[in-house]
Formats: structure tokens, C-alpha cells, sequence
């Protein structure tokens, strides 16, 4: 072993001289943990695994090789008396073989304090980075890979009777800065709704063009090409409305429709509930009946309505819980579909078109999962960095 | 070029240890540097590469006649490079490294480097230490504060077997 035959005489006969790119070749590909732990290697190593270039670098890699999922974790807010956070490996829950699941129950997002029984909330994720909220009063940044987050400041609403509040999380990558949306809607008026954006960078709230196209459904926007976007009831009609977070205009994005007639596709049973989600990197919808079948619609070309396409029909998957839910729809291979729809965590097999549960000491109890990729980005350092 | 002609063109490359090896040009054409010195029309007699020694260069002529008999497909290509890199030591893989970013072989040098990174994912500090030649610099005050900022990532690290 190590019988390298040695370019010098003497002693090291072993010790290469790396040049500092190929250092970063290598480290680029580390997974989160054994990088933070090389940051004590050496100075030099703590100012490239530290160096914002890296960091991306790192992410974007990550990024791009990660077509196994071993990339991406899984984050529920699990049912249980503290309201933890879990989070796994994807990757254990694709393998129905796999006994061990790592849990790793996470509490570092201080939030029950005075409110022992309201679990928190996963507003969205996006780049490495989680939203999530408690109440319509505390919103926190977090990366739970590197257990960073921040608690942003407040919003600074007038508290109204019947008031309530739809949000949203995104990137937007022309300014690289992570963004919070919060829709203030009245369940007494028909809008038009105050809506506040929060920008990281900044590191504050500001108030932009009020939202007038209908009641937002869903909780929380999907994120998707610096967007995000809500399903909306105008006139009891389905919709999308997205909200650009770098120019901050609202725009529509037609749902599904009939050719023939020209009227929603999706509104064929009589009263479907309808989830706005993501599907590997696509806009979806899931219209389920409450009953027999539920029906995947994905938006294969963005923004063009006739991409529309019906992927999979699926027997009812069960329950999803309080309405509304987050729905996070992902392919783990050419037959197998994760579907994380509100409390209901399922592997759907299209081959045999039955479906897995993964082990429920993992999963027992989730309110509503989401999904994030792995990454070194800290909220904090956001912060230290604004201009 | 040979494809031209029809009549494949051998090459002759010496390493730094003054071994010659002989490979076909259009496996050897897969390393940029020497893909520019055959276009550049310096290839015709031997051509000196002089950062890698004798051991490191059979391995990558080995690796360039392997993958360049693979048709287009990616995954035949994956599961070669895979099982040619599966009983590297870490030594080997470090020469393979520094090799192939000498001879600019994006393909070699980014499935090396995902294996030194596999190999490195469970070591401790004073593994990498060792097998990157670094220097501690850090006084045991500074070392032990960076430590601390994140300790969990100190969980579960393998001992050191050093091989």
C-alpha cells in the first residue's frame, strides 16, 4: 500500500501537493457534514469550504448530480407532543429493504415557547433553504444541514377580525436573494388583499401591489423559475396567479382545460379538491375526489396551457388532512412516485399500482412534509453580508 | 487525422520516469492536452508528459483504451469507470488526480474526484491532514472554537485505519 514511487527523495514519499482547484473539485462534492467538519483542517480549507463562491459552487453541483435523490431530505412536522421537525435522507425512503431510518428528530427552530400546542408550519423551500412559520406572527430561515436559522423581523400587521394570512417562499436567482410573501386576506371581503414581501438581503418587509385576482387556496405559494404561485377561486372558477419576485408583477397561468368547450379540465367530479404542488421541477396539480381517484396534472412546458398533461390517474391515496395541503409530487425512478400530499406520505408504485407506506415509526404522525437539497447557504450569512 | 485516413495513428507517450507507452490517438486524444499537441502537429515523434510518472500513466492509458471502447451510452460508461476505480487505494487515486487535470480529462478527473470525496466522507481531520500533506495551523484555541461551532459533524467518524 502507498508504494507510490516518490517524485522526491526522503520522506513524504506519500503527500501530494494538491493545487488549490483541485482541492475544490473534490470538496465540491462532499456531502454537508464531512464539510463543515474539514473546516478544521486548516485555515486554508475553513476559508474555501466558508468562501460564498464554494458555497454555490457546492450547491449547484449538488444540484446537478443529484438524480438519485441522495441529495435531498425529507423535513415533516411530525404530530408529536414537542412538534419536532424530522428530517431523513430521501434515499430512506425509497428503499422498502431499509430497517434502519435515521431520525433525527431537530428542535433548533425555538418556537413553542407560550404555545406548547401549535405546530409550526413549512411555508416552502427553495435552494437549500426552508421557510418556516408559526402563526401568522414568526417566520424563520432555516437550513436545517447546517442548523443555521434566523427569525425574521416582524411583519407589522393591524390585527383584523377574520383576518388571516396566505404566504409564500422563493428564490430569485437574478439578485440571489430568498423572498417571503405573505397575502394579508379577510375572509369578510372579497380583496383586493394587502401583500408584504420580505427580501434577505434587505432584511425587510415591504409592502407591494395589492393582490385582486380572487381568493388565494392554498396556504403557501409553490416556488417555481423565481415565481411563486397560488392556486386562486375567481368567480368559482379555478386558477393560477404568480407573483414574479424580482419585478413583483402578478401574471396568470392557465389551468388544464377542455379543448371541445374550452371549461377546466379538472372540474369533473363535482366538487374536487384541488392542491396546487411540484412535480421534479414542473408546476402540478392534484384534483382529488374525496372518494375514489385523484387525478396528477403536470405543466410540462412552463407557462404554456396546452402542456398540460393527466401523468397519473391513482386510487385514493387517503386522507390528507385539514385542507389546505402542500403537495410535493417526486419520481424516484422510472416506476416509482413519492407522493407527500398534506399528512399522507406515500411511495406509488405505476408498474404494479399499489402503493408503500414508508415505516411509520419514521414518518408516524406528519402533519406536512416538504422536501429541500442539502447545502452549506446560511441565513445568517445573508444578514452579514447586506449592503 | 487518423479518422481521415482510415489507418488508425498511434502515439507514443513518455512519461516523467522515462517509460514509453504506445495508445491508440484517438483513445489519448480524450486528455485536451494532448488532443492540442496532435492539432498543433507536435505529436510526431514522442511526446513528453512531464507531471506524471510511469505507474500513474499505464493506469490512465489503461482507462483511456477501456472507456474509448464504450459506445455512446452513459451508463455502460458510469459502471466502467465505477469498477476501474472500485480497488484504487487513496495514494493511487491522488496520483490519478493530479494526472488528470494535467492531461485536462474532464471525464477521468470528475469520477475520481466523486471517489476521493467518497473515500473522504467518514474520515476524521487528522485523516485529511495526513493525506493532503497539510499543516495544522491553527493554534488549539482557534482549532477547538471552529470545532465547536459545529460539533455534530463530528459524530460518527471512522478511526483512522490509514490505508
Amino acid at each position: 500500500m502507498g508504494q507510490s514511487q516518490s517524485k522526491m527523495e526522503g520522506e513524504s514519499s506519500e503527500v501530494h501537493e494538491f493545487p488549490e482547484e483541485i482541492i475544490e473539485e473534490i470538496l465540491k462534492r462532499l456531502p454537508v457534514k464531512p464539510l463543515v467538519r474539514f473546516r478544521c483542517v486548516s485555515k486554508s480549507w475553513l476559508s474555501i469550504i466558508s468562501s460564498p463562491v464554494f458555497i454555490k459552487l457546492h450547491l449547484d453541483t449538488s444540484l446537478k448530480n443529484n438524480t438519485t435523490h441522495s441529495h435531498t431530505r425529507l423535513i415533516c412536522v411530525s404530530a408529536d407532543p414537542q412538534n419536532h421537525f424530522r428530517i431523513f435522507p430521501l434515499r430512506h425512503l425509497m428503499d422498502e429493504e431499509e430497517t434502519e431510518t435515521e431520525t433525527e428528530p431537530i428542535t433548533s427552530v425555538s418556537y413553542n415557547a407560550g404555545y406548547p400546542d401549535v405546530p409550526m408550519r413549512i411555508v416552502g423551500s427553495c435552494r437549500g433553504m426552508v421557510c418556516v412559520a408559526l402563526n401568522e406572527e414568526k417566520f424563520y430561515l432555516w437550513n436545517p444541514s447546517i442548523r443555521r436559522q434566523i427569525l425574521l423581523p416582524p411583519l407589522n400587521i393591524c390585527p383584523e377580525f377574520d383576518f388571516y394570512m396566505k404566504d409564500g417562499f422563493g428564490y430569485e436567482e437574478f439578485t440571489d436573494d430568498y423572498k417571503v410573501v405573505a397575502i394579508l386576506f379577510c375572509n369578510s371581503r372579497a380583496g383586493p388583499f394587502k401583500v408584504k414581501i420580505f427580501s434577505l438581503r434587505a432584511n425587510a418587509w415591504k409592502r407591494i401591489e395589492d393582490f385582486k385576482y380572487g381568493n388565494p387556496l392554498d396556504n403557501s405559494g409553490v416556488c417555481l423559475n423565481g415565481k411563486l404561485h397560488w392556486l386562486v377561486d375567481e368567480d368559482s372558477y379555478p386558477g393560477i396567479v404568480s407573483l414574479d419576485l424580482l419585478t413583483e408583477e402578478y401574471a396568470r397561468v392557465g389551468p388544464p382545460y377542455n379543448a371541445s368547450d374550452n371549461s377546466c379540465a379538472i372540474v369533473e367530479y363535482d366538487e374536487p379538491c384541488l392542491t396546487l404542488g411540484l412535480f421534479n421541477g414542473s408546476l402540478c396539480m392534484l384534483s382529488d375526489d374525496h372518494r375514489t381517484n385523484m387525478d396528477l396534472w403536470v405543466m410540462k412546458d412552463y407557462g404554456v396551457v396546452d402542456s398540460w398533461d393527466r401523468v397519473v390517474r391513482v386510487s385514493h391515496l387517503g386522507n390528507p388532512g385539514f385542507y389546505p395541503h402542500v403537495l410535493r409530487v417526486i419520481a424516484l425512478d422510472e416506476d416509482r412516485i413519492l407522493f407527500l400530499y398534506g399528512c399522507v406520505v406515500v411511495v406509488y408504485s405505476l408498474k404494479n399500482c399499489s402503493y408503500w407506506y414508508p415505516p411509520t415509526d419514521s414518518v408516524a404522525a406528519v402533519q406536512h412534509a416538504d422536501v429541500f437539497v442539502e447545502s452549506l447557504i446560511s441565513p445568517c450569512d445573508y444578514e452579514a453580508n447586506r449592503m | 487525422m487518423a479518422a481521415e485516413t482510415g489507418t488508425p495513428t498511434t502515439l507514443t507517450l513518455k512519461s516523467n520516469d522515462d517509460e514509453l507507452f504506445s495508445v491508440a490517438e484517438s483513445a489519448a486524444i480524450l486528455s485536451v492536452t494532448i488532443r492540442n499537441m496532435v492539432e498543433d502537429g507536435c505529436a510526431g515523434g514522442v511526446i513528453p508528459l512531464d507531471n506524471v510518472d510511469g505507474k500513474t500513466l499505464a493506469s490512465v492509458i489503461t482507462y483511456m483504451n477501456g472507456i474509448s471502447a464504450i459506445p455512446a451510452d452513459e451508463e455502460k460508461k458510469k459502471s466502467y469507470r465505477d469498477k476501474f476505480l472500485s480497488d484504487k487505494d487513496f495514494e493511487t487515486l491522488a496520483d490519478m488526480v493530479l494526472a488528470a487535470n494535467y492531461l485536462n480529462m474532464s471525464c477521468l478527473m470528475d469520477a475520481v474526484s466523486a471517489k476521493i470525496a467518497q473515500v473522504m466522507e467518514k474520515k476524521s481531520v487528522g485523516w485529511v491532514r495526513r493525506k493532503f500533506g497539510i499543516e495544522n495551523d491553527y493554534t488549539p484555541e482557534e482549532e477547538a472554537a471552529v470545532k465547536e461551532e459545529h460539533k455534530w459533524t463530528f459524530e460518527g467518524v471512522e478511526t483512522d485505519d490509514d490505508n
